[in-house]
């Protein structure tokens, strides 16, 4: 796949290519200097966005993918119209994926910008809610992933992929400073199928999970920490102290099946899994945290098993017109946003949008398919 | 092209690249974001775009699918031999499978998925978006050196001979398939059968390894991209609920407006062309009309008997004429129903016409010609169902780039298949290095217990007479002279030469340009972005086109395209004290025509200079002089 040349270097203009890499290694060169002065000044600029003077409150940041960027924009949760928030650029049929800083300020963004199609770059950049700016933290990371924040949120966890032309290269776990500067590496996972970062416990050690061909093993620190499940798992997510984890398993013993998980999460080395809950009968997708309980929200597709506390809440259950797969509880708890389906089954989805439920109340996020995180004002 | 930049410069210049890179961010590497890894870059090849680029190159892959596109290996004058030959189908199950067969073809709406895919630009294009379609200009060429509308990137490396005939310098092969989109099309075929013909010993075997099943060649398509796990379905990346295929950006299919190109593995990306094929663009289509013959719906392959119907030509009306090549007797409207009496033909602008009887409307019981891209084959309303309606909606099959096809994603709902996509089976087969075939990893594509049955690719079969068509009967002739004396002022201005290659035979003419030394430059004349590797001189019977048709400016056409080089020389690469004289040889790839060769000799340039004849001096950059 390509990405057409329209214009390319003049070759016979060698002295021009010489002056251009001569600017750029000067350039280069003096880029952290500049980079640390304006760290200092900070990233809020003169401008701001029309969310810089929004009334005070909860938002949602979503995005809507077009050809050749996506529109971000923040929407209240009690309903009003969507605030765009920038224009963020990609590979054309591409679009980025996001998680919202723990403060609801700042918005880091996987999105592919390089390469070709058939071997896509990505970079991890920021935007700032308020200001509109975006700034580029690192590059060359692995498209298919969601940066982690750290608990602090003053950095990121991205995975990078070495030698990305070996059939299984090496997966390498990078923190990245919200305020410049070269990427710390972590931990390199040797040659999984996958390896995606979860989060940090209150130690400050990340959780992450590796996929092999054992199936699923959470990690922490970059050690092997528990075992998940024999199989490919996904939609992790860690509750606020990070003392649970929840997460779906692609069963496939008999046909595939989705299974809904919680595993406790021990806080210190040695801690050993407490319980693994799991269905008998149905399939589940997605999985979400209220504030302040105890159990896990997880989608569950329709005609499935029967409510269970360890499926955790009705607003994300199957619906008379269709199923939620939920995605995250507001900060304070009383609204969570989910992705509507209006099909009968997992197998027919039907049509998507992505909705808010509170208090019984559905609000739907018009013109807009993706979801990143809570922000507020 | 290599002959630019000495080797010297060009290792200087990555160098200073790489410093700058690292100076960019010292605790990081960085991608190379340059295409094919900086300083070199691709081969500047020329090409021909079809200007009725939908029906031509489905065409062309419908040929090339079938083995029948291009001539067996023939060797060129000067002992290079150029064999893009299909090299048939494997075909069975693991135990039983049986050699390869030219007997056997790959489905032609499989590959016609998979140029869309790669080519990426929202059209089928062999060569790049600025040059407009019945155009001659620069070939498609991606970021990492993938050229035309097959984007082949296997066997065009230019830094090791072979591919390569020398550094920087391509072979025949490789200039062919970068200049002639038809070479290019059949090369990408040939890599699909390869990864077809790499079960059961290298690859798994999806269904009973039939090649006429499109759902058995799963694996084959997967592997075309990459056998890895980011293609892998149940990648934790990628959202469960997309679909079993990618819309491929029609409005009317499921998850469009949800998802987009990259939420789905490359295998979803072609089946979900195959099922949900383009839309013609209407804007292109009207932009390329020629007054009454505006472009085509849904066109050929027709049989004599058939009834089709004029689409496409509203506001105006479709032209029936005497002869293909002749003057209109009657022009129908769009909806108006023809018979086929006979035909395709080629006629003016090189289109293909039928022979036709109007069967309605005013001008009932007309015979004539009619051009086949404003023809769409009748179709009766469908009979009521019999059967509860299928689990996927049948898609409209009008205006689209191919025929839809019908085909099932594998099915994980059934346990024998879900059982060949554990990730121990694919690590299993990643970790042997694919070595034994990875047996675990088999699937069946027919379930009778769950009604699941394969599917044939229903294209009609291509007909053997188009090959001349897309081959023609090119051959080179040159305007010129057979040396040339050229000097650099000590300014660095060069004089140079011109020579005219044209093809006094038909269709497209693909010639390589290669020279003996760095400081000869091959280009066009006002192009001095490019230093030609390769080029085409197409024949006096074909229309090229210069300028398409918008809303507010007509086409602009004329008849063939001759190559016009501009010989010169880039002081920067004259070496002190040798080297002074070189040789351009300008070398047919295909049909008629003598290898030309210019002598070139230069006076002046930079002096000598004792104990650097290494050193490359750049002007306005370096200089020697005290």
């Amino acid at each position: 796949m390509a990405i057409t040349i329209r214009s390319r270097p003049a070759r016979n203009h060698l002295q021009y290519v010489f002056i251009g890499a001569t600017v750029l290694a000067a350039f280069a060169a003096v880029l952290p200097i500049a980079a640390g002065v304006l760290a200092g000044v900070g990233i809020h600029g003169t401008t701001a966005t029309a969310f810089a003077s929004a009334p005070s409150g909860q938002y949602v940041v979503v995005s809507r993918p077009e050809d050749d960027h996506d529109v971000i924009a923040v929407v209240p949760a009690g309903g009003g119209d969507a605030v765009e928030i920038a224009r963020v650029p990609h590979l054309p049929g591409f679009t980025a994926s996001g998680a919202v800083s723990p403060n609801g300020r700042m918005l880091a963004l996987v999105t592919v910008d390089g390469g070709s199609p058939a071997h896509p770059e990505a970079s991890l950049l920021v935007l700032d809610l308020q200001s509109g700016e975006q700034r580029h933290l690192a590059q060359a990371v692995d498209p298919l992933q969601t940066a982690t924040w750290a608990r602090d949120g003053l950095s990121l966890v991205v995975t990078r992929q070495l030698d990305a032309g070996r059939a299984r290269p090496d997966v390498r776990f990078l923190r990245v400073a919200l305020s410049g500067g070269a990427a710390a590496e972590l931990f390199d996972v040797s040659a999984p199928l996958g390896a995606y970062a979860v989060g940090f416990d209150t130690d400050g050690a990340l959780l992450s999970v590796s996929i092999d061909g054992a199936g699923s093993h959470l990690l922490r620190a970059g050690a092997k920490f528990q075992e998940l499940s024999a199989e490919i798992t996904r939609d992790w997510r860690l509750n606020a102290d990070a003392t649970r984890l929840a997460f779906v398993e692609a069963n496939l013993e008999g046909g595939l099946r989705y299974l809904a998980r919680t595993v406790r999460v021990g806080g210190g080395e040695g801690a050993v899994v407490e319980a693994q809950s799991a269905l008998t009968s149905g399939q589940q997708l997605g999985a979400a945290w209220k504030p302040g309980e105890d159990s896990a929200t997880f989608g569950r597709e329709p005609g499935g098993a029967a409510q269970s506390s360890e499926i955790g809440r009705a607003e994300a259950q199957s619906t008379r017109s269709g199923f939620d797969v939920p995605l995250e509880y507001a900060p304070d708890g009383s609204t969570l946003s989910v992705t509507h389906w209006t099909g009968a089954s997992y197998a027919q989805p039907g049509a998507a949008s992505l909705q808010l439920l509170s208090g019984g109340n559905r609000t739907e996020m018009t013109g807009f398919s993706r979801f990143h995180g809570w922000a507020t004002r | 092209m290599g002959h630019t930049l000495g080797r010297a410069g060009r290792w200087t210049l990555l160098a200073m690249i790489l410093l700058a890179g690292a100076a960019w961010n010292p605790g990081e590497g960085r991608a190379d974001h340059l295409a094919c890894h900086a300083p070199f870059r691709g081969f500047d090849f020329d090409t021909y775009e079809l200007e009725d680029y939908i029906t031509g190159y489905g065409q062309a892959i419908e040929l090339a699918a079938a083995g029948k596109a291009i001539p067996p290996a023939y060797t060129l004058p000067g002992g290079e031999t150029i064999d893009v030959t299909y090299q048939g189908l494997e075909s069975g199950a693991r135990a039983g499978r049986t050699s390869a067969s030219t007997a056997r073809a790959i489905p032609p709406s499989l590959y016609k998925a998979i140029a869309w895919v790669e080519s990426a630009a929202g059209a089928w294009g062999n060569a790049s978006g600025s040059v407009p379609f019945g155009g001659v200009g620069a070939t498609l060429l991606s970021t990492d050196c993938g050229y035309g509308i097959g984007q082949i990137t296997s066997g065009m490396g230019h830094a090791s001979a072979p591919p390569a005939l020398e550094y920087g310098v391509p072979s025949a092969r490789q200039a062919i398939i970068g200049t002639h989109p038809l070479f290019n099309i059949a090369e990408g075929v040939r890599i699909l059968a390869d990864k077809w013909n790499g079960a059961p010993n290298f690859r798994p075997i999806a269904g009973n390894g039939d090649p006429r099943a499109l759902e058995d060649w799963y694996y084959a398509v997967w592997s075309y991209n990459g056998f890895a796990f980011s293609n892998h379905p149940l990648n934790p990346g990628r959202n469960p609920l997309r679909g079993d295929v990618w819309h491929c950006n029609d409005k009317t299919a499921p998850g469009f407006g949800t998802f987009v190109r990259s939420d789905y593995t490359y295998q979803e990306l072609v089946y979900g062309c195959l099922r949900y094929p383009p839309a013609k663009p209407v804007a292109v289509a009207s932009a390329q009309a020629l007054p009454g013959e505006s472009l085509a719906a849904v066109g050929g392959p027709f049989a004599v008997g058939d009834l089709v119907v004029v689409t496409g030509t509203a506001p105006e009306c479709l032209k029936i004429r005497a002869t293909p090549t002749t003057d209109q007797v009657a022009c129908v409207t769009d909806g108006t129903q023809l018979e086929i009496l006979g035909g395709p033909q080629v006629g003016l602008g090189l289109n293909s016409f039928w022979n036709v009887k109007v069967t309605s409307g005013t001008k009932k019981g007309t015979v004539g010609w009619a051009a086949d891209a404003f023809l769409a084959k009748y179709v009766a309303p469908p009979p009521p169902p019999v059967i509860p309606p299928p689990t996927i909606p049948p898609v409209t099959p009008a205006n689209r780039y191919w025929a839809p096809q019908a085909f099932v994603i594998p099915d994980f709902g059934e346990a024998s298949v879900a059982a060949a996509f554990t990730p121990q089976h694919f690590l299993d087969c990643q970790d042997g290095g694919f070595s034994g075939g990875c047996p675990s990893m088999d699937f069946p594509t027919t379930i009778p217990s769950r009604g699941v049955i394969t599917h044939p690719d229903t294209t009609p079969a291509v007909s053997p007479g188009l090959i001349s068509k897309f081959l023609g009967d090119p051959k080179l002739q040159y305007s010129g002279p057979s040396s040339l004396a050229l000097s650099v002022t000590s300014s660095g201005a060069a004089t140079n030469g011109t020579i005219t290659v044209k093809n006094v035979g038909t269709w497209i003419a693909p010639f390589r340009v290669r020279t003996t030394a760095d400081w000869i430059v091959v280009q066009h004349p006002g192009d001095s972005t490019r230093t030609l590797d390769g080029s085409v001189a197409v024949g006096a019977e074909t229309e090229v086109v210069t300028q398409q048709a918008t809303a507010t400016r007509p086409r602009i056409a004329h008849k063939g395209n001759d190559s016009v080089l501009l010989i010169t020389v880039n002081p920067a690469f004259l070496t002190a004290g040798v080297g002074r004289s070189g040789k351009v040889y300008i070398e047919p790839l295909l049909g008629g025509g003598n290898v030309f060769v210019i002598d070139v000799t230069v006076a002046g340039g930079a002096p000598p200079t004792p104990g650097l004849s290494h050193r490359n001096v750049v002007p306005n950059v370096a200089s020697d002089a005290p």
